[in-house]
């Protein structure tokens, strides 16, 4: 793991768990270790038992698996880094519920998002309790929840100790209300079903994009509800028909519109032609076009639109002498020559050298081919480093932003959480919450909270929008991975 | 024709030299030969195949015959693996009446480089001249008007000779996008804007048009070929020089690598360009200062150079 993958990872602990549970965890991230190995390394700073209780609520969220090797009479404990990095992304789990399904699964979702692993019936009246809800709407959540388990969104999850397992049949089963051992029933939540919305999202509103036709989103999304969920490069064949019946809008040109996306440079979409019309949506081609568009976004940030223009001409002439180059980008000779060394200096662009033969004098005459090419792997490799670069940074400001006002977002704290109070039970109104107010805060630390709140959900935000880079980027090697 | 003179006993160098031409009747035996070394091409003939081709005419008859053909410039004699081949040299241009032999040489040296015209020192190393004679010869020629210099594109200050009538290959001049030896990036950057102007405009007015109901036709009708492009372009009158449509098809390239355009072909064959939008909006990575910064590899928490004491970072923080 590379340090700035490290580097978020105790951030993003720190921030949802505090300083200790993030210290902790930190010689995790260099192996596997056991407890007693742990608490030796953090002896002084932290007792044993705080050591253990911090792992047993990573365990609970599944941030540290347990593992015993049929070697060693141990069991080890493993920091699962990726699943840390996901909790960048529960604000996107939250709102994508909310567009799909409604408040109250978000509520559900939320709970279960703060419970780790639990039972159904104990998220259902968690969230109960915690929403302050009425008791008797315990029934009508419990079939909401029912229902995100069936909607693949919960899953069965086994309990962290070692050598549990969930049978892959039972995965999505709901437990019925009364069932003996539905405590022993534990759900959490399937990731890879919120991954799918996240890029069937990204791709509509690409296809939206392209054609500037909403219509053209609506097929696509259709067609992309039908795909089984799978890695495979090509998803499964959809039939026509039950594009047709799925679909609301646009029945009168559909199979123009999937002639239209099918016929598109970007080829999204393949349809085979037959007695019977299947279509085929190819991931990989999607994915790989997506990364592509990131890419020249970047470079052409980073160095310029010269630059991007000659980015792009060498991927898609795959190698490339420089005076071919010139050429093809009709950018001036001079001009070429310092962008390609800028772009090759910063690893973007790679030179592959091609000798001359030596002459039969045994003379060379000292010109060789310099031929440019991307290498699209290792390019990856260093934007991911990069974006988690950049979204540590995000973060150690929003700590520095919160230690250097902690006194005052105490104090807000404390009176949000009186006025939480005090609404719940009705008894004031927003002039006293006004009043109050002006009481407790002077104008200018008024102001100061105002820009706290602000900046702090700048670094959120952006977070959240160097988080869908990743994600694409993620979704990239694991196309081009599976294939090899 | 230093190779020629290395032969001796094909000719002598004083037999050369006056290589006016002279009216020659049309000999059958010549023109044969001739044809035979037309038809080889650019691989040429051997002595052998000449004897194997016309076995007819004895060896002074084929000497005699060669050797008008190379005063007459209508062969030339090449050295490719110790043999000699002869080659056809196409229709002759003339040279100077008054030229003497070293001018000649340098003369034709600069003819058998064509219209892509031949460096100074390859002139010198050819001939084996010394440079300032080599200088006079070549000003003399040009005063004559029998050759002329012309600026090459490839280096600033590389200068290649070639006859007076020839139009410089594009490699000289760069075609469409040089003049003057200036590589015109102002007019390449308003051929791409008007031409996207145009894609943009057939998209736009494709999407517009209510009374096509089909989205597929719709669709059909925002590509534009390169041919139609240029039309346009020929209209407006941006470009003073005639454009082709491989310009037109390198400028519209142009757009695609931008990623303001995307091409396909047709079901004629042909290739369409479209005015397109990037897949994604906004790219994250611009938010942030960090995106562009040149350093991000050092900035680290243990440094010095890092996110809280950067100043791009602290002016992006401050609200
Ligand atoms: S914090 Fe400053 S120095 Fe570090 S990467 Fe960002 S812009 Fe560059």
């Amino acid at each position: 793991m590379s340090a700035d993958y490290c580097r978020i990872c105790t951030s993003i602990l720190r921030d949802y768990f505090g300083q200790d549970v993030s210290e902790i965890a930190k010689p995790l991230q260099w192996g596997q270790k056991s407890l007693i190995t742990l608490s030796t390394m953090l002896d002084g700073k932290y007792p044993r038992h705080l050591v253990q209780e911090t792992l047993i609520v990573l365990l609970q969220f599944n941030f540290v698996s347990a593992i015993c090797n049929v070697h060693s009479v141990q069991i080890e404990y493993k920091l699962n880094m990726e699943n840390i990095l996901m909790i960048l992304r529960y604000p996107k789990y939250l709102s994508i519920i909310k567009r799909k399904f409604g408040n109250q699964y978000e509520e559900l979702v939320e709970t279960l998002l703060c419970l780790g692993r639990a039972s159904l019936s104990k998220i259902v009246s968690e969230c109960i309790k915690s929403q302050n809800k009425p008791d008797d709407l315990y029934n009508n959540y419990w079939e909401k929840a029912t229902e995100l388990i069936r909607n693949e969104y919960f899953k069965r999850t086994p309990t962290y100790v070692v050598w549990t397992e969930v049978k892959q049949n039972k995965l999505f089963t709901p437990p019925t209300k009364n069932q003996k051992d539905e405590k022993k029933m534990l759900f959490t939540l399937n990731y890879n079903k919120f991954h799918q919305d996240m890029r069937n999202k990204i791709i509509i509103d690409a296809v939206v994009r392209t054609f500037d036709d909403t219509i053209v989103g609506e097929v696509m999304s259709t067609i992309l509800n039908q795909c089984a969920d799978s890695n495979a490069p090509v998803s499964n064949p959809i039939s026509l028909q039950l594009i047709r019946s799925n679909l609301s809008v646009g029945h009168n040109y559909l199979l123009e519109y999937i002639t239209m996306i099918e016929e598109d440079p970007t080829k999204f979409l393949c349809k085979s032609y037959g007695t019977m019309c299947n279509i085929t949506v190819n991931f990989k081609q999607i994915i790989n076009c997506l990364n592509d568009s990131i890419m020249d976004q970047v470079v052409s940030y980073k160095f310029g639109e010269s630059s991007a223009r000659l980015f792009r001409a060498t991927r898609s002439n795959k190698l490339l002498e420089l005076e071919r180059l010139q050429q093809t980008a009709l950018i001036p000779d001079r001009e070429t020559k310092t962008l390609t060394s800028e772009l090759f200096m910063n690893n973007y662009l790679q030179v592959q050298e091609l000798r001359k033969p030596n002459t039969r004098l045994g003379r060379n005459d000292g010109k060789s081919f310099y031929l440019y090419h991307l290498n699209e792997r290792q390019l990856h490799q260093e934007l991911t480093e990069e974006i988690l670069k950049m979204i540590g940074n995000c973060m150690m400001w929003k700590f520095k932003t919160c230690e250097d006002n902690k006194r005052l977002l105490k104090n807000k704290a404390r009176f949000d959480g009186m006025v939480q109070g005090l609404q719940d039970k009705q008894e004031a109104d927003n002039d006293f919450f006004e009043e109050a107010m002006d009481n407790l805060f002077s104008p200018s630390e008024r102001i100061l909270l105002d820009s706290i709140n602000r900046l702090l959900r700048k670094c959120q935000l952006n977070i959240m929008r160097l988080d869908v880079c990743l994600f694409l980027f993620h979704s990239y090697k694991r196309y081009n991975e599976t294939i090899r | 024709m230093s190779a020629a003179v290395k032969r001796g006993h094909r000719d002598d160098l004083a037999d050369v030299a006056p290589a006016a031409k002279k009216a020659r009747d049309p000999e059958t035996a010549e023109q044969r030969v001739l044809e035979i070394i037309k038809c080889s091409g650019n691989k040429g003939v051997s002595d052998e195949d000449l004897i194997r081709a016309c076995p007819v005419l004895t060896i002074e008859e084929r000497v005699d015959v060669v050797n008008k053909l190379i005063t007459s410039n209508a062969i030339t004699l090449h050295k490719v693996k110790d043999t000699l081949r002869y080659k056809y040299k196409g229709p002759t241009a003339s040279t100077p009446g008054d030229a003497n032999t070293e001018e000649l040489v340098v003369f034709n040296l600069i003819r058998d480089s064509g219209r892509k015209g031949i460096w100074i020192r390859d002139v010198r190393i050819k001939s084996n001249l010394g440079l300032p004679r080599l200088k006079k010869i070549l000003k003399s020629l040009e005063t004559k008007k029998a050759i002329k210099a012309v600026k090459s594109v490839a280096a600033a200050r590389k200068i290649v000779y070639m006859l007076f009538d020839l139009e410089p290959d594009s490699s000289i001049t760069g075609g469409a996008w040089y003049s003057n030896q200036e590589f015109e990036s102002e007019f390449i950057e308003i051929l791409t804007k008007q031409s996207y102007k145009f894609l943009e405009a057939k998209k736009s007015k494709a999407l517009k048009n209510t009374s096509i109901r089909s989205p597929l036709v719709k669709y059909n009708t925002s590509y534009a070929t390169a041919d139609r492009v240029l039309e346009f372009i020929s209209k407006t009158g941006v470009s003073k020089v005639r454009l082709t449509v491989e310009d037109m098809i390198s400028i519209l390239d142009l757009l695609v690598y931008d990623g303001l355009a995307a091409k396909r072909i047709n079901s004629e064959g042909k290739i369409e360009y479209r005015s397109t939008k990037t897949l994604l909006s906004r790219n994250a990575v611009s938010f942030l200062p960090c995106g562009s910064c040149p350093v991000i590899k050092r900035c680290s928490d243990a440094n010095q150079l890092n996110c809280l004491n950067c100043k791009h970072m602290k002016i992006w923080t401050t609200i």
